[in-house]
């Protein structure tokens, strides 16, 4: 068993964490910069001491505020934004660092290392060098050199960051894939990589863990926790009907379908909406061919030059980004009906 | 990218710094007696020299190396004043006279000395050996190493000693597997320059060890001694000196260049 139980403290980050990830689980963690979601990740990892409290993975105490294990006899993989491969080993042996250091015989720890790359698919790779790959395939390897220790924990601090859309479309199927089954925590600002990987959300603001639950809930009626917490898009849950998506009330939304995770007739689906392609109307408008959706204002959040209007679709939950003059103009307020608008080149449709 | 262009009044001076740099060198390598040259070095006193530099200069690289690294190592990562006065005094003897550094060493190891008289009731008689030659060398040398070396450590921002620890290496496999290899271009060249600063000792050498044929007697301290009777001996060994110090030269510029690009 490798359930994750973090309960503590660091007073000089302002920070106090209490969170459980049950063995086997994928946890997705979303939170705004600075909220203490590395420092989550530090904490499991012994790269940080608690002030109070404890890291426990099943019935081991891995930290507490007297005795820290050293990182190296954790067994917890770190993948962060930067893949770190080592410059000076090829891609095979920097697969094959973590058996090696284990004290696999250097032809077990190479075998290992080519199944480990196989399943990430950069087993064409092995004799490259880290500086020979790009962005994708370092990350790639990176997760296949993670994996290769058999971790009991695998920690992910943003790894899509920096990667172009093909690139991060590509490492969040291979994560999917790689991730099930495994206890891992997903730190991650995008609502898409919550849907695709993890099974569970825990949402982080202020040093605080807000809310933990199962991700397809919080996806399909997310809180305002955790869609104020979340950066890209946000997204409606339907079925896939005639290209389009189908809401639970029958309204449909156009968009385009996702090359990597295009959506399938008749099965869930979701549509991913930037914020800032919503307009907000009072009237329904006519015209071309436009997603129009009627909608509840639920709450107004002020960031920087924008408003950030959390809407309430059927059950569902939307946020647009609006100006404030247009918020003024419209005399927005909670419980204004408003129609939300939204080209259908701007809406993404993924299936599962 | 077009830089905007230096002063052009820049290239006299510059020009002037690069001529007095070369006349010396050029100067030497003018007057050598190259038809006499291998029956200048074949003398008996030139030869146990020449073997004696090379023995002893190998042996003090190898002593920088084993206690040099680690203290670099150790260095790099440690902070707060007692690493600060740690760091002074890994570098001091680069900019010590010398003949300072030799009285230094004679004042704690020499038969009479503290540290040395304890010594020499085990047995071991430092002062005037070729053992002494070793010592002075590893002393005035092992802060280009130690420099070197801990500089590179520092200012290699990548954290792949935690990678490497999240992935269950200890510590010493990182050292050995991961900080090591990484730092392998400011060791050689650290190395580099250690042997060269070795190669060269004088002062320190002839205050401690003495100036014995065969036994303390390096080459530095034969060109010395040659050079009032017989010029042109100490020029031919000089010439071997500049030719050892030239490999060293492009061997620490080619590995500096490395670096670079592995970066």
């Amino acid at each position: 068993m490798s359930t994750v139980l973090v309960d503590a403290a660091v007073a000089s980050r302002g920070v106090a964490l209490e969170l459980a990830v049950p063995s086997g689980s994928v946890m997705a963690v979303v939170g705004p910069n600075g909220s203490g979601k590395t420092t989550l990740l530090h904490l499991v990892a012994g790269l940080l001491r608690p002030t109070e409290g404890l890291v426990r993975v099943g019935d081991l105490v891995l930290s507490d505020a007297r005795r820290v294990a050293p990182t190296h006899r954790r067994r917890v993989a770190l993948l962060t934004q930067r893949s770190a491969l080592f410059p000076h080993l090829s891609v095979l042996d920097n697969v094959a660092f973590a058996p090696r250091a284990a004290g696999a015989t250097r032809e077990a720890a190479r075998e290992r290392a080519v199944a480990e790359l196989t399943g990430v698919g950069c087993e064409a790779l092995a004799g490259r060098a880290a500086h020979e790959l790009s962005g994708g395939q370092a990350q790639r390897v990176a997760i296949a050199r993670a994996l290769a220790g058999d971790p009991r924990v695998v920690l992910l601090d943003e790894p899509m960051v920096g990667l172009d859309i093909g690139a991060a479309a590509e490492l969040r199927g291979i994560l999917a894939d790689r991730l099930r089954g495994r206890t891992s925590l997903l730190v991650t600002h995008e609502a898409l990589d919550v849907w695709t990987i993890a099974d569970r959300v825990a949402v982080i603001g202020g040093g605080r863990v807000l809310e933990t639950g199962p991700a397809d809930d919080l996806l399909v009626r997310p809180t305002s926790h955790f869609l104020a917490q979340l950066g890209g898009l946000t997204l409606l849950a339907g079925v896939g009907r005639g290209g389009d998506l189908e809401l639970a009330d029958g309204r449909h939304v156009q968009g385009l379908s996702d090359e990597a995770q295009p959506l399938h007739e008749g099965r869930p689906g979701l549509a991913g909406i930037p914020p800032e392609a919503v307009s907000l109307h009072l009237e329904p408008p006519g015209g071309s061919p436009r997603n129009a959706l009627p909608a509840v204002v639920q709450s107004l959040e002020p960031r920087g030059p924008v408003v950030r209007v959390l809407l309430d679709v059927g059950e569902q939950r939307l946020a647009a980004d609006v100006t404030s003059q247009s918020v003024a103009g419209m005399g927005l307020g909670p419980g204004s009906a408003v129609w939300a608008v939204v080209k259908a080149v701007q809406v993404r449709l993924y299936g599962r | 990218m077009i830089r905007p262009p230096l002063p052009r009044w820049l290239a006299l001076p510059a020009a002037f710094a690069a001529i007095f740099l070369a006349v010396p060198l050029v100067a030497m390598l003018v007057r050598v007696p190259w038809s006499r040259f291998p029956a200048l070095l074949a003398t008996s006193s030139s030869l146990d020299a020449l073997w004696l530099s090379l023995r002893t200069c190998v042996a003090s690289t190898a002593v920088c190396l084993v206690l040099g690294l680690p203290l670099a190592v150790v260095l790099s990562r440690s902070h707060g004043r007692l690493a600060t006065a740690g760091r002074l005094l890994a570098s001091l003897p680069m900019v010590l006279p010398p003949v300072v550094a030799g009285l230094a060493l004679l004042v704690a190891l020499g038969r009479r000395a503290w540290l040395g008289s304890r010594l020499s009731l085990l047995g071991v008689d430092l002062a005037f050996t070729t053992a002494a030659v070793v010592v002075a060398q590893t002393f005035v040398a092992m802060p280009y190493l130690v420099v070197t070396v801990e500089g590179a450590l520092r200012s290699a921002q990548d954290d792949f000693d935690v990678v490497a620890a999240t992935l269950g290496a200890s510590p010493t496999t990182v050292l050995g597997r991961v900080t090591l290899p990484l730092a392998a271009p400011a060791i050689a060249s650290g190395t580099a320059l250690a042997f060269a600063r070795a190669l060269g000792e004088f002062g320190a050498t002839l205050t401690f060890a003495g100036s014995l044929q065969g036994t303390t007697r390096t080459l530095p301290l034969e060109v010395y001694l040659v050079r009032e009777t017989d010029t042109d001996a100490a020029i031919a060994l000089s010439v071997v000196l500049v030719a050892i110090a030239v490999v060293l030269v492009a061997v620490t510029a080619v590995l500096g260049r490395r670096q670079q690009v592995r970066r």
